[in-house]
């Protein structure tokens, strides 16, 4: 499967980069060459099945054709070998002997005879052109009359001659012409003597007419045919006459004609013409089968023709067919990719799933996504608002009014006793202070300006309260570049101050700040620790829980305010946790994620 | 000698009060201070205060807190409230409680004893005011006597 894919990759590379990206022209194309190959490979082998069987059919029926002619030939040869049998009839015999004695008077009652019984014996079979008795003397009996034959010019006489007694078989001559002229071939039998002596033979001059009416009417294909040629490869029969006679090496050239064996045998011969050979044994003689090649070759270009026509076609019908399945298929997507382009611009719309397919249940789980992005984007939303609102609510408390008024209050007091330096130092600390209250509305400072915030903070509030408590700050140097969301530590400061060391009864209140990082966790950890009045157990838990609940900040104001911004800003395991201070007092702890100042 | 008392809850402006006007020179004594309204009612208890300065934001006990249970004891003084708040919820209370002036902060230290110096004017008024009815009253009082003896 693996290379299968590697290769329909690299096709797909090859074909075209471009063009076959989308879905659907890998589908069409995948559609079509996984059809169409089966397709083109099968009517190749089809083809190659069709041209065997084509051949091997022609074949089997020129075997049979020739088979055919062979038998009928046969069985003439047959029949003409029984009436020879009549050759040793005692008028024969006599008229032989009586002849070659010269006994011509004696003869003449035999001659009757025989020429009656001869002529009748022509009526046998047709195309029987004369039946004759030849005596060793040259003298011949036929169905026209008595002659005297040049024994040394018939072949046939002289063939059957030369045999012995043992080897009394029939001979065939010819085709020879006979004394009208006509062509015929001769089929004779040797009769002998008392003794078994060679006395004369028995023929029959059958006319060359019965090959014709054997092979004539045989058609191999349109232009095929059948020839008979001799053991001289002279050709005997031809449907067109004017070659009967000639040589077939002349026909077929010499050297398809060499090595014929017995039995049937098919060759390839010049022109692209199929040879199938036979030879009749009697005579001698091969019938031969020639069909042209080129008529199956258009036979098989017809064929061809068609199966090219209906592999077109299919080939067609099916590229059709992979565009409508490629468009039924990627239509669908098609839409839920105009609908995903759609939402990324308005996240208020919903794709339209009308399939029940993976296709919709795509659809289905866009539209879920959608609508929890919706909601994470309300969420976010609404957080923001919050956020917003919460760090209004922390400013105004930066800026209240008694705080401000006190303070210059304080100034002015301060200007009257004539204390320049702490007027100066205070006018100082409180500008420093609301500048980073305001810090140009970033969300975002240095904990080194939320550290200077706070120590300014507490220098004009002790200042305003006295020496009733004292305070530090140790933060951890590299915490200085981190950053925080601003107004954190000031909030819970002041809430140590009104609600722990202003409360004690006498001086030495002492508030401690303190910043460490916990690597371990990833964690700022700020403490606001004071040794002021502190508070019951009860209530730190309740203001604890407080916290961790969200939307309880009209109580404890400050501390939640405080809780709420980082909570919202960095999330749920963030924020304030109070604790008592061991030897009295409250310690407020609080975690912030650690941020790193180039990130931002 | 006119007694003066003081409440402000931080210390600094209480310093501010106390110390940033020489209260005596004005004539003015015993001049005390508190840091909220209990500690004021403490003072009011044993010491004769003609004029009282109070902030109005103070723990324990708020200026209008004490503003009240003054009025409800029936201490007669003047009484002036200092504060940042400038809001009509505390004026409207300030008026409803027949407060004297109210002083806006941040303010100088001699407009608070403008303020202090008008009310004690007023008050040596009255009082003169008063010792001249008494005078009177006396003297009727001694006519009348004169007369049925």
């Amino acid at each position: 499967m693996k290379v299968v894919n590697t290769i329909f990759s690299r096709l797909f590379n090859i074909i075209n980069p471009i063009k076959f990206r989308s879905l659907r022209s890998k589908f069409i194309l995948s559609f079509v060459i996984l059809s169409t190959i089966p397709l083109i490979m099968l009517a190749f082998f089809s083809y190659r099945v069709y041209l065997d069987i084509l051949q091997s059919n022609i074949q089997s029926y020129t075997s049979e054709v020739i088979d055919r002619v062979d038998r009928n030939l046969d069985i003439y040869i047959s029949d003409l070998v029984r009436i020879l049998e009549l050759r040793n009839d005692y008028y024969n015999v006599q008229f032989i002997k009586l002849s070659l004695a010269g006994d011509i008077e004696g003869n003449r009652k035999f001659t009757f005879r025989l020429w009656e019984n001869l002529n009748n014996i022509r009526h046998y079979k047709t195309e029987l052109r004369d039946v004759t008795i030849t005596t060793l003397g040259g003298v011949t009996v036929g169905c026209y009359g008595t002659t005297h034959t040049d024994l040394s010019q018939n072949e046939l006489f002289q063939t059957l001659a030369n045999r012995t007694i043992n080897d009394d078989k029939t001979a065939i001559w010819g085709p020879h012409p006979d004394w009208l002229g006509g062509q015929v071939f001769s089929v004779g039998s040797a009769i002998h003597g008392d003794y078994d002596n060679f006395l004369g033979m028995m023929c029959f001059d059958v006319d060359m007419e019965l090959l014709n009416r054997i092979c004539g009417n045989i058609k191999l294909g349109k232009t095929g045919y059948i020839m008979l040629v001799d053991d001289e490869n002279r050709i005997i029969y031809h449907p067109k006459p004017e070659l009967i006679g000639r040589s077939l090496g002349v026909l077929l050239g010499e050297s398809s004609i060499t090595d014929w064996k017995q039995g049937f045998t098919t060759r390839i011969g010049p022109g692209n013409q199929m040879i199938s050979v036979k030879t009749f044994a009697p005579a001698n003689w091969r019938i031969i089968g020639l069909s042209n090649r080129f008529e199956l070759a258009t036979e098989m270009q017809k064929i061809t023709g068609l199966s090219l026509m209906i592999i077109l076609i299919t080939i067609i019908v099916l590229i059709l067919m992979a565009f409508y399945f490629a468009n039924l298929l990627t239509k669908p997507l098609q839409e839920l990719q105009k609908s995903m382009c759609r939402a990324s611009e308005d996240l208020y719309t919903n794709v339209a799933v009308n399939t029940n397919d993976e296709i919709g249940h795509l659809g289905e789980s866009f539209n879920q996504m959608l609508a929890r992005i919706r909601q994470l984007i309300e969420q976010s939303v609404q957080e923001q608002k919050k956020l917003r609102r919460t760090e209004m609510k922390a400013l105004q408390e930066q800026i209240k009014p008694h705080f401000i008024y006190n303070t210059l209050d304080l100034i002015i007091g301060l200007l009257e006793t004539n204390k320049n330096e702490d007027v100066i130092n205070t006018v100082e600390a409180l500008g420093t202070f609301f500048r980073t209250s305001l810090s140009h509305g970033q969300e975002l400072i240095t904990i080194r300006e939320e550290t200077e915030h706070v120590r300014n903070y507490l220098y004009i509030q002790r200042i305003r309260h006295g020496d009733k408590y004292d305070y530090s700050l140790e933060i951890v140097e590299k915490l200085l570049n981190k950053k925080t969301i601003k107004l954190i530590l000031q909030p819970i400061v002041e809430n140590a101050i009104y609600h722990g060391v202003r409360e004690l009864e006498t001086p030495g209140g002492l508030i401690m700040i303190k910043g460490v990082l916990r690597e371990e966790e990833k964690k700022v950890c700020f403490q606001v620790i004071d040794n002021g009045v502190g508070m019951e157990p009860s209530k730190i838990a309740e203001i604890n829980r407080c916290l961790r609940e969200s939307g309880t900040e009209q109580r404890y104001f400050g501390l939640s305010n405080v809780n709420e911004r980082i909570r919202l800003a960095f999330g749920p395991e963030y924020g304030l946790e109070l604790s008592a201070t061991p030897g009295g007092g409250v310690t407020v702890t609080v975690l912030l994620p650690v941020i790193e100042r180039e990130k931002l | 000698m006119t007694g003066l008392l003081l409440v402000e809850d931080e210390e600094a402006i209480k310093d501010k009060l106390m110390n940033n006007v020489s209260w005596a020179d004005y004539g003015f004594g015993p001049v005390l201070s508190a840091s909220n309204g209990l500690e004021a009612l403490e003072i009011l208890e044993k010491h004769p205060i003609k004029i009282m300065v109070t902030d109005v934001q103070m723990p324990k006990m708020t200026g209008i807190e004490l503003i009240k249970e003054v009025k409800k004891r029936g201490y007669q003084m003047k009484i002036i409230v200092i504060s940042g708040f400038a809001d009509f919820e505390y004026a409207q209370e300030s008026i409803k409680l027949n407060v004297s002036d109210y002083l806006l902060k941040p303010f100088a230290s001699k407009r608070l004893l403008e303020v202090v110096l008008r009310f004690k004017e007023e008050l040596e008024k009255e009082e003169a005011q008063e010792s001249e009815m008494n005078v009177l009253k006396e003297q009727l009082k001694k006519k009348k006597q004169g007369c049925l003896n």
